[in-house]
């Protein structure tokens, strides 16, 4: 008796145990040529090619009560490439699913690698997107996804409910996410962020940046070049430890302010805030006029020209000891 | 739908609200305003009656379900900044609030969808109960007045 309850178990767990199939497709591609992959369920992974090739690997995930549904829907899932004009057009197509018993689940993992020269855009709406080394450009839209650039040139992304990472971009940056969390580290040249309600963290960025955000929180550690920092509702709380940095306006409504400087960098400063307070350590000029507050100053010479603008917001310029917040 | 996988269903809201990411935006700027009257009594306690102000707007644009009009959201320059009046910033955190929870039962309905053509994938779960646990903690922090 207990020995065919053993066996039913283990059927029964075989039979639920998910089938996965690999499958793969490549078609050439030249210079100047985009790839368009347009993905639902699964991971997206792209990274340069050392030919001319574009190189698809795609792995088949089914889940079901009834393993051999799973394996012939598996067994279905066919990978499409197809070069139109200057465009090729990557995707997944899946048979028809009448009425999907629960515990059915599938995902289907893309790896694909780009010729140098090709553009890749790739859109997914329950995956993440890695995309690394790609120096012509990409562009990725993600619904529920995670989506990370690693030494890229060139990057837009446009996210609903998932992380932005990048690390060590170049060219322009740019992204718009909305319920997730950006994360920037040792980028360059151009990057304009526009966030809503998550949080963005800044480090080490080098160029024109501009990071907007509406009710999350603003960190920016490091940097050089010329900044803008927006928050509506958010804290901002800026780290500014090099001299390189030329200019940095930050405007905010309804929002905290930290500006934190060590003692040897020289910086210009000056600022307004309506309704709002200004503190500081510093022996700036401070001046009031009705609610507005102002404050101008500077230490040694060069530096950074720092402008601030408020409402409802109060602001801190001081050194960076003691902040344990950071 | 019986009791038993209304409480379960219930259970996976609670532990996906309690495993979710820094995503709150309505505490930010509720806490920092109570700080604000906590600490300046006299100044901000329009800013607290703001926040108030835009919850019960919230309220009433969401369950009465009139239709206020859109508003661009979009980052002042300083001197915009400087010259607004109160009314048109509470207005605006008014419409940033809609547009949050707007966003949120998009995503609800878009993952019912996707619930449909693969009930069991996992992410398309865990997307789904987020943005129910999102909508339902920031109602409750909007009937609590932000507490």
């Amino acid at each position: 008796m207990r020995s065919a309850l053993v066996v039913c178990l283990i059927a029964l767990v075989a039979s639920a145990a998910p089938v996965s199939r690999g499958l793969s497709g490549a078609i050439a591609c030249r210079a100047g040529q985009t790839v368009r992959l347009v993905h639902r369920y699964g991971n997206i992974f792209a990274r340069r090619a050392l030919d001319d090739t574009l190189a698809v690997d795609v792995t088949v995930r089914v889940e079901a009560a009834d393993r051999k549904r799973a394996a012939a829907f598996a067994s279905e899932v066919e990978l499409s490439l197809a070069a139109w004009a200057d465009t090729v057009f990557a995707s997944v197509l899946y048979p028809e699913l009448v009425d999907p018993a629960p515990g059915f689940s599938y995902e289907v993992d893309l790896v694909l690698t780009i010729p140098d020269g090709v553009r890749f855009e790739a859109s997914n709406a329950f995956g993440d997107v890695e995309v690394t080394g790609l120096t012509s450009g990409s562009a990725v839209s993600s619904r529920y996804g995670d989506v990370r650039f690693s030494a890229c040139h060139d990057v837009h992304a446009e996210v609903s409910h998932g992380d932005v990472h990048v690390v060590g971009g170049s060219g322009l940056l740019g992204v718009n996410c909305s319920y997730g969390n950006v994360y920037l580290d040792e980028t360059t040249d151009r990057v304009a962020v526009e966030n809503r309600y998550g949080n963005v963290r800044a480090a080490k960025l080098d160029g024109d940046v501009t990071i907007s955000n509406v009710m999350g929180h603003i960190s920016a550690d490091g940097g050089r070049g010329r900044w803008c920092l927006v928050s509506r509702y958010g804290e901002i709380a800026a780290y500014l430890d090099d001299s390189m940095l030329t200019k940095l306006d930050v405007i905010a409504e309804l929002a905290r302010v930290r500006l934190l400087l060590p003692d040897l960098l020289p910086f210009r400063i000056e600022g307004r805030t309506n309704a709002g307070e200004i503190g500081t350590p510093y022996r700036f000029k401070k001046h009031a006029d009705g609610d507005q507050h102002r404050l101008t100053g500077s230490r040694g010479r060069g530096g950074p020209a720092i402008v601030f603008t408020g409402a409802w917001s109060d602001f801190y310029v001081g050194p960076d000891e003691g902040d344990t917040s950071r | 739908m019986d009791c038993r996988s209304v409480v379960a269903e219930l259970d996976e809201i609670r532990q996906a609200t309690t495993s979710m990411k820094a995503l709150e935006p309505p505490p930010v700027v509720w806490y920092r305003v109570r700080d604000e009257v906590s600490r300046r009594p006299s100044r901000p306690r329009f800013a607290w009656a703001w926040a108030g102000a835009a919850a019960a707007a919230l309220l009433v644009a969401v369950y009465v379900g009139s239709r206020l009009p859109a508003f661009q959201v979009r980052a002042a320059g300083p001197e915009a900044l400087l010259s607004r009046s109160r009314t048109a910033a509470s207005a605006e955190l008014t419409a940033h609030y809609r547009e949050y929870l707007a966003g949120v039962d998009a995503a609800i309905a878009e993952t019912e969808l996707a619930l449909a053509e693969n009930p069991s994938n996992p992410r398309v779960r865990m997307a789904h109960l987020e943005a129910r646990a999102a909508r339902a903690r920031t109602l409750n922090q909007l009937y609590a007045g932000g507490d």
